[in-house]
């Protein structure tokens, strides 16, 4: 009896196997893309559809796409690049600079030479995922245009005199910054106080001392800051400070401000490039690396008078300007 | 093939030590994590000063973190999960100063070809830990494990086993740290998320192929051979190691609740 149930377990395992092969096996003439992304967080997700978005698009059922997610994981996600690098994938989009460097490194030791096109990434060339090295490599680089976005908030807020930094310095990218802040405000008199936050649950706890003292709050595109950005509401809302952040979903969330890109583009502009190098057979070295241009300010106005400015001084600012509930 | 062994020899050192720790001392030790990761930021630390100081400093690195837990556990009178937690959140604050930055480009020149020096390694930390287990060192761990109280019962202080234990166990943990920072090309500060589950399924499987009950080198080994021919099969089949953390945690727990009912005397803990 148990000899013969093992067989029809044995039956039903093959059975499993040959539908998810079939499932999964390519058609005929159809390109093979991976995704890798290192964590599931609705930044990466929104890249992750726009990239297939974009290259479906373009050519409808063309293409083929295995995502390749380790949450947070990187013995896991060294697993999965392994296996990437082991099958015959067309190209290869990596999101993040951890889920980028780890790529290329292992590409680079198997002497592969898939086309990897990167997106989200902060100075690509600093942590060598573009280097001599990287013939195979192009992308799409993560940059805050600071100065532009200071401007905004001055325009805002003409008589702003301190300004609240509340970031995570585990991030490179946000301790690099940070730095640029300190002298972009230095030249404009304006002192910068800096709250470090290591989990969001921290946020209220440590801003509180602080928030009275300061004429606007800055949020960069810090994942830490941005999840707990209600408890950071809250606060602006009650001392009417002003609260700028640096990515476009925050004025939903109750921020008065922002200026940034739609995390969106970072995928569009990674599929423009793939794109270019699966149709066009560009090689990636001749692709430069880029960044999305398609900077707007969007603005929250209730929250904006909860925390003190003037809708007047906001309808001003010159820039492409984009009210919340409007994308 | 070949990735598949530098895959494995990369997280042999954390296995042994997991082994140790988790397994033969039967401690619910969390600060494997801390170990791993300053393993890798002391190797950043120490890059331009040569491979002796490199490897010197990452196994400081672990001892380190090994004889924290073990103080607070036994001179401070600590539970060990409180212990491993504090360790946690110390070292963590430690890496993030000395690495001023969550992401690190980090490069070593080895003085040999990178798959030679992970099996020098491996083979070496292996064989020394081959030799401790069969020595009464070893079994004085898992005496230990099995009853902690027996040292001190028979007039003999226990403290030095749990010590040395951690110790050893911690500093394998840095070696295997500073191993996946090189091989990676980078040093992150949350490179450490997700290894104590990654060590227990190993010693799990290890320890489910093996069924010894003396301390046997061949349950770490096996259970990283086993432990990455999983992830190859789930691959193979398909699925996606998105879902591979809930796989390992459903693993753990059929494997504890039937250890549970086969063993009624002497149920698994695998110090959880």
């Amino acid at each position: 009896m148990r000899r013969g149930m093992k067989k029809y377990y044995l039956l039903l395992l093959g059975v499993v196997a040959a539908i998810f092969y079939g499932c999964h096996a390519p058609k005929k003439g159809q390109k093979q893309v991976a995704i890798i992304t290192p964590v599931s967080h609705p930044s990466f997700q929104s890249m992750e559809k726009a990239v297939m978005e974009t290259m479906e698009e373009h050519s409808p059922g063309k293409y083929r796409f295995s995502i390749y997610n380790s949450q947070g994981n990187k013995i896991l996600m060294r697993t999965e690049i392994e296996e990437v690098a082991g099958k015959s994938f067309d190209l290869v989009v990596t999101l993040g600079a951890a889920a980028s460097k780890m790529t290329k490194e292992i590409f680079y030791k198997r002497g592969i030479a898939t086309p990897i096109v990167f997106t989200a990434a902060p100075s690509p060339e600093k942590f060598h995922i573009i280097d001599s090295q990287a013939l195979y490599v192009t992308g799409v680089k993560e940059e805050v245009p600071l100065q532009r976005e200071i401007e905004c908030l001055v325009q805002a807020k003409p008589e702003i005199q301190r300004l609240l930094l509340v970031y995570n310095p585990e991030s490179p990218a946000l301790v690099e910054n940070r730095g640029q802040l300190e002298v972009l405000l230095q030249a404009l008199n304006i002192r910068l106080i800096v709250v470090e936050v290591f989990q969001a649950s921290e946020i209220q706890r440590k801003v509180t001392p602080f928030i009275s003292q300061v004429d606007a709050v800055l949020v960069l595109k810090d994942n830490t800051v941005v999840s707990g950005l209600d408890a950071l509401v809250k606060l602006c809302n009650l001392y009417k400070v002003p609260l700028m952040a640096s990515d476009l979903d925050s004025p939903d969330r109750g921020a008065a401000l922002a200026y940034g890109v739609y995390e969106k583009e970072f995928g569009i502009e990674a599929a423009k490039q793939a794109l270019q190098i699966l149709e066009a057979g560009i090689p990636p070295r001749d692709i430069p690396v880029t960044t999305p241009s398609h900077f707007i300010l969007r603005l929250n106005e209730e929250a904006a008078k909860k925390q003190g400015l003037k809708l007047e001084k906001l309808k001003s600012i010159a820039c492409e300007v984009c009210y919340v509930g409007s994308s | 093939m070949l990735a598949l062994l530098e895959q494995a020899l990369l997280i042999l050192p954390l296995i042994l030590g997991a082994y140790i720790v988790i397994s033969l001392l039967e401690l619910p030790d969390l600060s494997l994590e801390s170990s791993y990761l300053l393993g890798a930021v002391m190797a950043f630390m120490t890059k331009d000063k040569g491979l002796a100081i490199m490897l010197s400093s990452v196994i400081g690195g672990g001892l380190l973190v090994g004889a924290f837990v073990g103080i607070l556990n036994r001179l401070f009178r600590l539970p060990f999960l409180i212990s491993a937690m504090m360790a946690n959140g110390v070292f963590y604050g430690l890496a993030s100063y000395l690495l001023q930055g969550g992401f690190i480009h980090f490069e070593v020149s080895l003085p040999v070809e990178e798959m030679y020096f992970l099996l020098a390694v491996g083979i070496l930390l292996a064989l020394t830990v081959l030799f401790l287990l069969r020595s009464q060192l070893g079994y004085s761990f898992a005496i230990y494990g099995n009853n902690p109280f027996f040292f001190e019962r028979h007039g003999l202080n226990g403290s030095y086993v749990l010590l040395f234990g951690l110790l050893l166990g911690h500093s394998l943990a840095a070696v295997s740290g500073f191993l996946f920072a090189q091989s990676n090309g980078f040093v992150d500060l949350t490179m450490q998320t997700g290894i104590v589950l990654t060590c227990i399924t190993a010693v799990i499987l290890g320890k489910l192929v093996t069924r010894s009950f003396r301390p046997n080198i061949l349950v770490p080994l096996l259970g990283v051979v086993f432990y990455l021919s999983l992830q190859q099969l789930l691959l193979k089949l398909g699925l996606n190691l998105r879902y591979f953390n809930a796989f390992q945690a459903l693993l753990i727990l059929a494997t504890l609740l039937i250890g549970q009912k086969r063993y009624q005397r002497n149920p698994l803990h695998l110090g959880v």
